[in-house]
């Protein structure tokens, strides 16, 4: 039965979905859609008509991915989970790119830049160290649920079935064995080992991420910004890392007892619920704390501070498509994203370009080999 | 001072026909005059500070030239550039000659567009006052933090 192949990858979609609507409420007022405009235009009937066809074009992309996925289960349940992510978001990408285009119509028109100063903005002084601490009990957390979980495996080892399983098929059942191994049992875990150390480095980029002004925003404001942000993003990478470690431990419980291997698909879909859950909740403290930022500047700051700013220059040249960054005189390897929340890469900088190509190289090798180690063993 | 890097945000106009690298000198100069920068202060790097406004670097290094050139910073190689200069520090002669020599032009611009004699004092007291006003509140703070 292919439920679970149709399940997921609606909670997927239905995800995606639900986080590219509510995308617009957490972008900058100055980058409706990614496009930068001046504050004083932020509020344009064009910027409304353009936000609110983005978020129909998602609501048909939704409908359009998940009538895909049950016609596809039909046929395969292996298509039905990969095709429906791709499609989404090419179907969400398709109607950012389409719908952003008549706001940077009617600026270039209206020459919206043209009758606004801007300014480029920064500081000579030594940037300021992030107060934002590592939130570290979500990693204490993944630590001990790794560490239960290999002593389970280790006090048990002897009574663990050999082949092992270490390929599930789309319908959540097994499909792939290997020679019992040190590498087949705690293979798992020590990918959640290896996440407990990405996840933390990712975390220490995320503290040392440079915090630009905002266009538009006062000092204050911007200074408030970036270390909202920087919360939020610090707290929910380390509460994914918990769940992925929690997955990688349930996956290797579950193939080391056959007796409970029919809770897989049910382990998968409270994953994706699970997920789903850190993610909304990102997005709903994110507006939330978007509406405190803009509270009055507290008494003692100057009124300097309280004066609307200039506007940020136009640098819609630099971003392509409105998502990716390219930038070759900016020396930033890291920039705030323009359209979602945290900080995206500059693809203009020579290492960042050199590690992209790179990191799709690595991905595109593992899709090649990792399926046709599944195979290989279910050939056994 | 902890704060000092997001109240002191320098601004440059890009469509200023002033070269990128002048304006963010003449900048600095001014954050020297109102206190916001004091004598032993360290500077952002280089790279830090061409990273911070999103422009070349070579464009910030062009400028750190000009701010040595005339002993507004000083630059060791392991601490990095340090304000070299502020309020009371002892007036080199032949700054002070250069300096006369551009002043007596944006002078004899104002008088040529017809501003009285007044009215150039009145512009240059308001703005000696302004730096002298915002050295005071820059100290105040320093002292409160």
């Amino acid at each position: 039965m292919n439920w679970f192949a149709v399940v997921a990858s609606t909670i997927f979609v239905v995800l995606i979905g639900a986080l590219m609507i509510a995308m617009p409420a957490i972008t900058p007022k100055t980058t409706p859609l990614g496009v930068s405009v001046p504050l004083q235009r932020a509020e344009e009937p064009v910027v409304r008509r353009a936000v609110a066809r983005f978020r129909r074009g998602v609501v048909v992309a939704a409908v359009v991915t998940v009538a895909v996925t049950a016609g596809l289960a039909a046929i395969d349940p292996v298509w039905a989970i990969v095709v429906p992510t791709l499609l989404m978001v090419v179907l969400t990408g398709a109607a950012y790119v389409l719908t952003r285009r008549s706001i940077q119509r009617v600026k270039a028109d209206e020459g919206w830049f043209d009758e606004v100063p801007v300014r480029l903005t920064g500081s000579i002084v030594p940037p300021e160290q992030s107060t934002a601490g590592v939130p570290l009990g979500w990693y204490l957390g993944s630590v001990v649920v790794l560490a239960i979980t290999v002593a389970v495996g280790v006090a048990r080892y002897a009574e663990l079935p050999d082949p092992m399983p270490i390929h599930w098929d789309a319908a959540g059942q097994v499909d792939g064995f290997a020679p019992k191994s040190v590498w087949s049992v705690f293979g798992p875990l020590m990918i959640g080992g290896g996440m407990i150390v990405l996840f933390y480095a990712m975390s220490l980029l995320a503290r040392r991420s440079p915090s630009r002004r905002m266009s538009g925003m006062a000092p204050e404001e911007s200074r408030r910004h970036a270390a909202v942000t920087q919360h939020l993003l610090l707290a929910a990478l380390g509460q994914l890392l918990l769940l992925v470690t929690l997955l990688m431990s349930v996956l290797s419980l579950l193939a080391w007892f056959p007796s409970v291997q029919a809770a897989m698909p049910l382990a998968m879909v409270l994953f994706l619920f699970l997920t789903a859950l850190v993610l909304a909740g990102l997005v709903m403290r994110y507006v939330r704390a978007g509406h405190r930022v803009k509270e009055p500047a507290p008494a003692g700051t100057t009124a300097a501070a309280a004066q609307p700013r200039p506007d940020a220059p136009d640098d819609d040249r630099y971003w392509k498509a409105g998502l990716f960054y390219v930038n070759r005189n900016d020396p930033a390897v890291l920039v705030p994203k323009r359209f979602g929340i945290g900080w995206t890469v500059n693809l203009g900088h020579p290492g960042v370009a050199v590690g992209a190509i790179v990191f799709t190289v690595l991905i595109v090798a593992l899709g090649i080999v990792l399926p046709g180690f599944g195979h290989l063993g279910a050939g056994r | 001072m902890a704060q000092m890097g997001w109240e002191m945000q320098l601004e440059i106009d890009p469509r200023s026909a002033v070269p990128i690298y002048q304006q963010l000198r003449d900048r600095t100069v001014e954050a020297i005059a109102r206190g916001w920068l004091v004598p032993g202060q360290q500077l952002a790097s280089v790279r830090q500070v061409a990273v911070s406004f999103g422009i070349n670097v070579a464009t910030v290094s062009k400028a750190y030239d000009a701010l040595r050139q005339d002993g507004f910073i000083h630059t060791n190689r392991k601490s990095g550039s340090i304000v070299a200069r502020g309020p009371g520090h002892p007036v080199d002669r032949a700054f002070q000659a250069a300096w006369t020599d551009r002043l007596t032009t944006v002078l004899a611009e104002a008088v040529a567009q017809g501003m009285s004699a007044s009215e150039i004092k009145r512009a240059v007291g308001g703005i000696i006052e302004g730096f002298d006003r915002s050295r005071g509140s820059a100290g105040s703070t320093r002292m409160k933090g």
